[in-house]
């Protein structure tokens, strides 16, 4: 018929396949070739399902790079670094205090230090961005919070290492107490930051975000320094599964969401209230409709992640104690948060509501979801007790 | 459960099409009964976490008192998660979802496959994202470019003829509404699985009184057919725990105060239990060896299982939960630490097994082994942040029971343990279970024995020995004197001796009673000074004695090595008149014998529950991250001579969400730009 070419060529459907450039390529090439190393050095510590998680972890790792072309430079940055790391300590912990390298800048303390203190600078520099109005001082804020982000995983990847240079038999991935999730937590929270800023191409929500991973960065500080809980610990038989290895990052995904779209809940309040008086906030902040539009969404990304992660809690609950549930304060207090967080989606998918009240909503989640992060291992007891303060 | 808010631009094409419906079927399935329930279910739930489930009875009676017991009690607070009326409040959520499924699946099907193509143009121009443009092309060559460029968005795209107007309606993310379907389906399919789980079929037949709980202590074998369960119950969940070479075929329920038995259709041996630790001291591993035995069975299977590793058999998986002592034989030396028991002796029995009766003080006391532990891994280090682990080897507990019923708890470990760079004998004492162990130290000599410091003791609560030293302290007092006037002498010996026998015999404390009895009160601290060192060269005196008869020269001085141990052998006597023994207990000997804690389930739902478990994460997934939109592309002659065409695009975006205004604009500049080349 009369179609020009010219559209039919620009408006063709295109194969997924066919739109990834060369460097797309070399990144999945670059991703297989390290999952290739990793079970190359340490498939002989893996169990069948540990190789599939890993097998997996390839294909992920790739589209979230695809998607998310800052992951591609973190993920190799990470590496280079962690590669750097672990061929300093050959196979003599004690290097960790010995080399230069290793002592300030690498070993998992100073990683943690590191990601420490440059999520704190973040936090001023977001907040200064903010009121300075200056684009300038807030993209520096970006910079910090991914440098914080790279800090907190390489010493993540140094502490898995450490574990088994300590003692092979106290080998595990740095996910099993308190100390060693709360480096997750800033390290997820801050990534789904940094994915709805360039998403939505305001940074004047930073501020907010940072202030959530600095408390957690206080409690870390108060935890290594009070209760020397940096100290690696062997793992209890219960924690000795490969399931450790999925069900708590997912579970963290969830309480990062979580504590994030709280904060957007506090920036729309602040911003309501600076509204009335005229503030600078309310000039500075963006509009209602966004911060609400937002909070909604990584509340939804929080909430099917925490299905998930409260899904793959009961298949390991199955296995471990003999039950996919059994009312354990933890696995109830997840259940709480569930439907907490349930009965706040279905208000606001299928009622339509909006603004203060869901704002307040989710800032009273926060607490629910601290309780059941924090407050069921301090105050109650079950078979969560690894967790213990 | 009514599903997206019906916006005002919302086409009436796309809105249900309802049909009457009954009142109850209209509540069931109201939002705000839903949310009730959420909100219910959340905070019912969490009275369990903050009461302690399952404790027995008797602890709650303390904690609560008689009255509150009873209210909580009759409100099922004490197994809440069980209770009738919380399964009620979780049957009504699970009936209420599955009634909005009911009613809402066939409308939003029915949508998901509609087109929308008697959609008018009046509802176009009233959308909220819209645009009205020219063309300087017929109609079906415009839907034909759109068509195009909407394919290339990922929509799916069908075009209509109506009379001399051409309609496209293009569509995506319609699994948005799958996703809906899904995931509340998934809810009740999970909560299907999760009632069959449940203690519901156990509630009726006890409500029928079909079954009892048995709340006395018996042996299996006497329990009441009532309160067994036949082995071909389709769910349970119990435990039992099975000595190392015994075997089991049996669970028990626990259900509130008391418990059922659970055949199990085979039977179950432990052959071993095993743990493991790490070089902290830390537990490593716990495993356990069975083996299965059943009829259906040509060999018996051996299998081994640990935590996070259970075995699987006729639909009985089984659990390794915990361990305890399965009755080890112990044999132990009791040292005596007064007068009555001359020599020692040797006791034997196992733990949580029969009483052994002694006779102590003139009445029959009864010794029984509580439990044994063959590791004891304590962090005996002086700097917190250096932990140095230790293992000081097997300990035994056991109760000394006084006749009227009244029991103190002793902790003593197999070997000396080293405090302070010298070894000692442990022994701990507590009257209650709830207290911490007081440990008492006693000395040892070279060879790690209780030998010298039990010969010191008994010297001690030996007469004529006390008479003895009594006439060497006063021998050795009036020498320095001019005058040895007999009376004088008497007297003091006398004296001394009585000093001696109160020592001996209630400690410190009789020495300062009789201070208090005879000694004015101005002279009292200097007399107390007096008398204690008194005592203490008495105990030096015979301690000597115990030097010399062992072949020591005196003369010479006597090594670092045993004055502290007459430092230490001074104190512990000191501290042996609170002791609630008069002997110490030696373990000697032991046969351990482990007893393997086995959780055992048949759920039937399970494989109910996983799958309504996938269907939830597909459909919260799908609910999330698919958008449905919908794209209309109305175009007509701009008069009925003209090639030209005038047309309306407009779009629905379900979510509503702001970033549909940027597609939109994207796909108009597109449409564009395609009808201009």
């Amino acid at each position: 018929m009369s179609v020009p070419q010219d559209v039919l060529q620009e408006f063709q459907p295109r194969r997924f396949w066919s739109t990834r450039s060369v460097t797309d390529w070399l990144w999945a090439l670059a991703v297989i070739a390290g999952g290739w190393f990793a079970y190359h050095q340490y498939g002989a510590l893996m169990d069948v399902y540990e190789v599939t998680i890993l097998a997996l972890t390839v294909p992920a790792v790739i589209a979230l790079g695809w998607a998310w072309r800052s992951i591609q430079v973190l993920t190799i940055v990470l590496a280079v670094l962690s590669l750097f790391g672990m061929w300093l300590y050959g196979a003599d912990y004690v290097r960790g205090e010995q080399n230069f390298f290793l002592k300030y800048m690498l070993a998992s303390q100073s990683a943690v230090m590191w990601m420490n203190v440059l999520f704190v600078m973040a936090t001023v520099a977001y907040f200064w961005g903010l009121f300075a109005r200056s684009e300038f001082v807030a993209r520096t804020g970006t910079a910090m919070a991914w440098c914080a982000i790279n800090m907190g995983l390489v010493g993540m990847m140094m502490r898995w290492r450490e574990s088994y240079l300590i003692n092979p038999e106290y080998g595990h991935i740095p996910v099993s107490n308190l100390y060693e999730v709360f480096i997750l937590f800033c390290v997820i929270a801050g990534l789904i930051y940094l994915f709805y800023e360039k998403r939505t191409g305001t940074r004047a929500l930073g501020g907010f975000a940072m202030l959530v991973i600095s408390a957690a960065v206080g409690f870390i500080l108060w935890y290594t320094f009070d209760r020397e809980a940096h100290a690696i610990q062997p793992l209890v038989p219960a924690l000795q599964s490969y399931w450790m290895k999925i069900h708590v990052p997912a579970n963290f995904i969830g309480y990062g969401a979580f504590a994030l779209a709280a904060m957007l809940g506090v920036a729309h309040l602040l911003q309501q209230w600076s509204a009335r008086s005229g503030g600078l906030l309310s000039r500075a902040l963006p509009g209602e409709d966004v911060i609400d539009d937002l909070m909604y969404k990584i509340i939804a990304l929080g909430f099917a992640f925490f299905t998930v992660a409260t899904i793959l809690g009961a298949l390991w609950a199955a296995e471990a104690w003999g039950s996919y549930w059994s009312w354990d304060p933890k696995e109830t207090w997840a259940l709480i948060v569930w439907l907490n967080y349930a009965a706040w989606l279905h208000m606001r998918i299928s009622k339509g509501w909006r603004g203060t009240r869901m704002a307040w909503w989710a800032v009273i989640g926060l607490f629910v979801t601290l309780f059941a992060f924090l407050g069921v291992n301090m105050f109650l007891s079950g078979l969560h007790s690894y967790g213990e303060l | 459960m009514n599903t997206e808010a019906i916006t005002a631009d919302r086409p009436a094409a796309l809105q249900p099409k309802r049909r009457r419906t009954p009142v109850w079927l209209e509540f069931l399935s109201s939002m705000p009964l839903a949310i009730t329930l959420l909100v219910v279910v959340a905070i019912t739930s969490i009275i369990g976490t903050v009461l302690q489930q399952n404790q027995p009875y008797n602890d709650y009676i303390i904690k609560f008192g008689p009255f509150w017991f009873e209210f909580f009690r009759a409100l099922q607070l004490y197994d809440v998660y069980h209770a009738v009326w919380f399964l009620a409040i979780l049957a009504f959520l699970v009936v209420s979802t599955s009634v909005c499924v009911y009613r809402n699946t066939p409308g939003m099907l029915r949508e998901m496959r509609a087109w929308s193509a008697d959609v008018q143009k009046r509802t176009l121009q009233r959308m909220q994202h819209r645009s009205e443009s020219a063309a300087t092309l017929a109609p079906d060559q415009v839907l034909e470019r759109a068509a195009l460029v909407l394919r290339a968005a990922g929509y799916r795209v069908r075009t209509h003829a109506r009379d001399a107007q051409r309609l496209l309606t293009a569509k995506r993310g319609s699994g948005n509404r799958l996703g809906y379907i899904i995931a509340h389906l998934s809810v009740v399919v999970i909560g299907i699985g999760g009632l069959l789980d449940g203690n519901i079929p156990l509630l009726i037949q006890e409500w029928r009184g079909e079954i009892k709980v048995e709340t006395r202590n018996l042996p299996v074998s006497q329990v009441p057919a009532q309160s067994v369960l036949a082995a071909d119950n389709p769910s349970f969940r119990g435990r039992v725990s099975i000595p190392e070479g015994s075997r089991a075929g049996f669970l028990f329920l626990n259900i509130r105060d008391g418990y059922l038995v659970q055949r199990l259709p085979f039977q179950v041996e432990v052959k071993d239990f095993r743990i493991e630790h790490y070089d902290t001291g830390q537990p490593k591993s716990f495993e356990t060896d069975l083996v299965v035995y059943d009829k259906d069975l040509a060999e018996p299977l051996r299998q081994t299982i640990a935590v996070n590793h259970p075995l699987s058999y006729k639909g009985v998986t089984i659990y390794q939960a915990s361990f305890e002592d399965g009755g080890s034989k112990l044999t132990a030396r009791a040292w005596p630490l007064g007068g009555e028991l001359g020599a020692p002796v040797t006791i034997t029995g196992a733990v949580r097994g029969s009483a052994t009766e002694i006779e102590l003080r003139g009445k029959p006391y009864k010794l029984e082994f509580v439990e044994f532990k063959k590791f004891n891994v304590v962090d005996r280090a002086e700097n917190k942040n250096k932990p140095d682990f230790k293992n000081l080897g097997p300990s035994m507990q056991y109760k000394l029971r006084a006749p009227d019923g009244r029991a103190v708890e002793f902790m003593n470990y197999m070997s000396p343990v080293p405090v302070d760079g010298r070894l000692f004998m442990l022994s701990g004492t507590r009257n209650a279970v709830s207290e911490e162990f007081r440990f008492l130290h006693l000395p040892v000599d070279k060879d790690g024995s209780l030998q010298r410091f039990t010969t010191l003791v008994s010297m001690l609560h030996d007469p004529a020995r006390r008479l003895l030293v009594a006439d060497q302290i006063a021998d050795a007092s009036l020498a320095a004197r001019s005058e040895a006037d007999p009376d004088v002498r008497s007297k003091l010996v006398e004296r001394t001796q009585l000093l001696f026998q109160l020592f001996a015999e209630r400690g410190l404390d009789g020495v300062s009673e009789l201070i208090e009895k005879q000694v004015p009160e101005a002279e009292r601290k200097r007399v107390a000074e007096a008398y204690f060192n008194v005592v203490r060269l008495g105990i030096g005196s015979l301690y000597r004695d115990i030097l010399i008869n062992e072949g020591v020269d005196v003369e010479k001085g006597l090594s670092e090595a045993d004055n502290l141990f007459f430092d230490d052998a001074f104190t512990a006597t000191l501290a042996l008149a609170n002791y609630e023994s008069p002997f110490y207990l030696q373990l000697t000997d032991y046969e351990h014998v482990q007893a393997s804690g086995l959780e055992m389930t048949r759920s039937p739902g399970k494989s109910i529950v996983y799958l309504g478990c996938t269907g939830l994460i597909i459909g919260v997934f799908m609910l999330f991250y698919l958008r449905q939109r919908r794209v209309w592309v109305l175009a007509e002659h701009t008069s009925i001579d003209s090639r030209d065409s005038r047309l309306w695009l407009a779009a629905f975006d379900t979510r509503n969400s702001p970033e549909f205004g940027k597609e939109f604009a994207q796909l108009k500049g597109n449409i564009d730009k395609a009808l201009r080349a």
